[in-house]
């Protein structure tokens, strides 16, 4: 039935390349995973999807692209000021790829546009950091004392009981239901933790901004943006686990690398899905049941 | 991931038809009240009037279950000291909850109340003393759309 379906839109054209065929799948494979920002998407990009996923005559169709363009144009915008940054990527790198199979541009064109797109998607996380008080300490500090995500690494960092942290999460909850101005609450932690967190945020802010240089103004046989890249996704996406991100941005890269480098990328890409590990959660675990 | 740790706070109180005024505890859900959490995570991050006016009409249309309010010993002493003055207001805080019948509200102490007021605030964190503070920043009122209907 949906092979029928599919024959209805049969303008097929079978890949340029391996290359081409390697970007497109992989590509396929992160909407399939995280391309959805609901179920109103979520239906149509699992079926429409895996379906060229299925079918190789269908990976490079470029009405199927259109269509997924469309739909993720669509669904996004409903939800703009809701949906996480790099959903917003994804749908310039789908909308990348359609531009490029319905003028039939040269595989190069890809490549160009995508190590572009890294340049420019770094450039404006630095910027828009500095203009919004990155600059200044407590960013860093703040997300790991309030963020559930990073409180057992803030208690194996400091030696701040486990108790404590969990104490200043409820504090800051039950501060939200108060209908009083300017309450607050003192949060537990230390200075060392204070300074040596504001330490990474600087540290973070100039390597995002060394690697935007990299990708705008590098040769795009340059290997040494490349390995900044890898560097990047590895040491942010394992404290930080946002795999949607690092999943685009290693297709990206991909896209936009030489041969050589090309299989760092993907062993990359492989290496991060382990982030959704609870990593904390086990070590936690293992440090506390023995 | 968000650049800051600015983030808008919706902070809701509800007026029942005896003159009381009560904390409402707004939180996504999928089984009582049916606030999505995409609906609440949309307001948190870009509350317009419309949301806020359509949060506040799910609130007055459902029932509201009351839960002990433990209020945190590392408030700040100002905030403490008008809590300490109205106990009976801070001591209680009220969950949205759908329930079968109102004889089963009834039992569980569960009210309604006639409008609320949804005051939006700015809560941040601050490294100076490593506080967590919120700020006022605008308020609505929500009445029962069955009232504006009569």
């Amino acid at each position: 039935m949906a092979y029928r379906i599919l024959s209805l839109v049969k303008f097929n054209v079978t890949p340029n390349s391996s290359f081409e065929d390697l970007i497109l799948k992989f590509s396929l494979i992160l909407l399939v995973l995280d391309g959805s920002t609901g179920w109103g998407l979520d239906v149509f990009m699992r079926i429409i999807c895996v379906l060229m996923l299925a079918f190789n005559k269908y990976t490079s169709n470029k009405f199927l692209w259109l269509l997924i363009a469309i739909l993720l144009l669509f669904f996004n915008s409903l939800q703009f000021y809701n949906i996480d940054n790099h959903k917003i990527l994804f749908v310039y790198w789908v909308l990348l790829i359609t531009v490029y199979l319905w003028t039939n541009k040269d595989i190069e064109y890809l490549r160009l546009n995508s190590k572009l797109l890294i340049g420019l998607v770094m450039f404006f996380a630095a910027f828009q950091k500095i203009i919004n008080e990155f600059t200044v300490p407590g960013f860093l500090h703040g997300s790991f004392l309030i963020d559930g995500r990073f409180m057992l690494i803030t208690h194996f960092i400091t030696d701040v009981p486990y108790q404590e942290l969990l104490n200043n999460r409820n504090s800051t909850a039950t501060l939200s239901y108060l209908p009083i101005n300017n309450s607050n609450v003192t949060l537990t932690s230390s200075t060392y933790m204070g300074n040596l967190l504001y330490t990474f945020q600087i540290f973070g802010l100039i390597y995002e901004g060394l690697v935007a240089s990299l990708f705008l103004f590098s040769k795009k046989e340059s290997v040494i943006k490349d390995i900044a890249l890898v560097t990047f996704c590895v040491g942010t996406y394992f404290i930080f686990p946002v795999i949607g991100f690092s999943s685009i941005l290693l297709i990206l890269g991909i896209s936009q690398s030489n041969v050589k480098f090309r299989k760092y990328y993907i062993f990359t890409f492989i290496l991060l899905q382990f982030i959704i590990v609870p990593w904390q959660e086990l070590i936690f675990y293992f440090k506390n049941s023995f | 991931m968000f650049s800051t740790n600015k983030r808008a706070n919706i902070t809701v109180v509800g007026y029942a038809s005896n003159g009381d005024s009560l904390i409402i505890k707004v939180v996504a859900s999928n089984l009582d009240v049916p606030i999505s959490k995409s609906f609440l995570s949309s307001t948190n991050n870009f509350p317009t009037k419309r949301k806020l006016e359509k949060l506040g009409h799910l609130i007055v249309n459902s029932h509201l279950s009351p839960v002990k309010l433990e209020i945190p010993n590392n408030i700040d002493s100002t905030s403490a000291a008008i809590i300490q003055r109205n106990q009976r207001f801070y001591d209680t805080i009220y969950l949205p909850k759908y329930y079968q019948s109102p004889e089963i509200a009834k039992s569980e102490n569960a009210i309604k109340v006639d409008s609320v007021k949804i005051t939006l605030y700015e809560t941040d964190f601050f490294e100076e003393g490593f506080l967590f503070k919120k700020r006022f920043l605008d308020e609505i009122q929500a009445a029962k759309l069955v009232d504006k209907l009569k």
